[in-house]
């Protein structure tokens, strides 16, 4: 077994196969089920990505994203916290994750998880309202959104506005199917990335499939 | 800078979004895998018990006729006296341990089905207690299920009746986008009053009962007052109108 580093905190660990690990924050506890690995003394947690959007990229080929110890990040569409676990390993800490998550049960599980990872902020709000949130959530270095709906670009967009600094890096997970099932997803990706151009440069986007279908994950930077 | 106010803030809005909503549809949802594990265990069980005594199981092909007269016992003998059917069998002879297994199985049946009526009469008086007019429009089985489907009272009182009529037929009314017509009723047509109704009639009761769930829901939302007694008076008025065929 060795380590490969990908970015801070982000590691493949090469045995057999490889598989991607983030290097725990808070101790040695799985949060949703995880393998966790024992190596020179560290505790590393499996980041899987048929869990997690982002780990899913990772695997499809992306190898930097400028994340790394004590940024700020604004995650909507928390759900249980399965990604923003490893978000929070990678920003250590000092950094700080503020999660929304507007459906109930899911934000329960959201919120004992903050009670263990102290650098979790849950926000119990409709993503689609960001004034509701604008007072408490500093401006971020770093805007995920995940959060499989109709609109969810113009969420993007109004969210990115009011709290990604410019400069820094948007990540957006595209849900084809609730855009519109009827058009092919190629097509509806094209669609959103061109109404993203006006205040983005797209540098890259990918295709999560076979570990998430119909998804794509489109890394962008503010202008 | 520590979460904790956040996450105070966020359980405490955990705690408010929470209301006898979310109880009902936990109920509902439990009563009715309750009732799927039932069936599925009773066609087994039937199964099992048609092995050892073709001809008693082949006339306990209903779950609960099958459950009243297995409980106690069910060895040939007791009930070829209680069925009135000779003992003799061609079926295959079980050792006393096979029918004690059939037996508990048999029991822990009727365990289930109990507890499924305690859980539906839990929720029947949740939705009297709650609910009393929606109770007294639709029966408080439908009214619970109704309020399942649309998620929540508040979002119930929201739809249109029309939207109300075809709740839980989404499947037809999907359908309909293509090429068949759209379907007249939902949950409703298990209401009490649609069973007795000639078929051409129906259509016209289900949108009676829809408006007057629509009615009875915003009673209950806002004012929270049981008006059930006035609003029972006016919809009797509209279903005879219906009854005699040249109703709304």
């Amino acid at each position: 077994m060795e380590l490969k580093r990908v970015i801070d905190r982000v590691y493949w660990l090469l045995d057999r196969r490889r598989t991607l690990v983030t290097l725990s924050a808070y101790g040695g506890d799985s949060v949703y089920g995880e393998k966790i690995f024992n190596f020179n003394g560290k505790v590393y947690r499996e980041w899987v990505p048929y869990r997690s959007k982002f780990a899913a990229a990772f695997y499809k080929g992306l190898n930097g994203i400028d994340i790394k110890d004590s940024y700020k990040v604004l995650y909507l569409g928390a759900s249980s916290g399965t990604t923003v676990s490893h978000v929070s390993d990678i920003i250590g800490v000092n950094g700080q994750v503020y999660a929304v998550e507007i459906a109930e049960e899911m934000a329960v599980n959201l919120i004992l998880l903050a009670e263990e990872r102290k650098n979790i902020f849950p926000i119990v709000d409709d993503a689609r309202k960001p004034e509701n949130y604008s007072g408490s959530v500093p401006k971020c270095d770093l805007l995920y959104q995940d959060v499989a709906q109709r609109d969810q670009t113009d969420i993007f967009i109004k969210n990115a506005d009011l709290f990604l600094k410019s400069g820094k890096i948007g990540v957006f997970a595209v849900k084809t199917r609730s855009i519109d099932v009827s058009v092919d997803p190629r097509e509806v990706v094209k669609n959103e990335v061109k109404k993203l151009r006006a205040k983005f440069d797209v540098i890259r986007e990918i295709n999560l499939y076979p570990y998430q279908k119909d998804h794509s994950l489109l890394i962008l930077r503010k202008k | 800078m520590d979460n904790k106010e956040f996450i105070e803030k966020a359980r405490k809005k955990i705690k408010d979004g929470l209301s006898v909503d979310d109880l009902i549809r936990k109920l509902i949802a439990f009563s009715d895998s309750l009732e799927k594990g039932e069936n599925t265990i009773f066609e087994q069980l039937n199964d099992l018990y048609f092995l050892y005594y073709p001809e008693a199981a082949d006339k306990l092909k209903e779950r609960d006729r099958f459950i009243n007269i297995l409980r106690e016992s069910c060895d040939r003998k007791s009930i070829s006296q209680k069925m009135n059917i000779p003992a003799e069998s061609m079926g295959f002879d079980l050792d006393d341990e096979e029918i004690q297994l059939l037996s508990l199985s048999i029991n822990e049946l009727s365990n289930i089905s109990d507890l499924r009526k305690v859980v539906n009469d839990r929720l029947n008086s949740v939705i009297m207690k709650n609910y009393p007019n929606l109770n007294a429009v639709l029966g408080s089985e439908i009214a619970a299920r109704i309020i399942y489907l649309a998620g929540s009272s508040y979002s119930l009182m929201l739809m249109p009746s029309s939207k109300i009529q075809v709740l839980g037929a989404e499947k037809a009314m999907f359908a309909a986008r293509k090429k068949k017509a759209t379907p007249k009723y939902g949950v409703i047509y298990n209401h009490e009053l649609m069973l007795s109704l000639p078929d051409k009639l129906k259509g016209r009761m289900a949108k009676v009962i829809a408006a007057y769930t629509s009615l009875a829901v915003k009673t209950d939302v806002i004012s929270k007052e049981d008006k059930s007694g006035k609003i029972m008076e006016k919809m009797l008025k509209d279903i005879n109108k219906v009854r005699k065929g040249n109703g709304t």
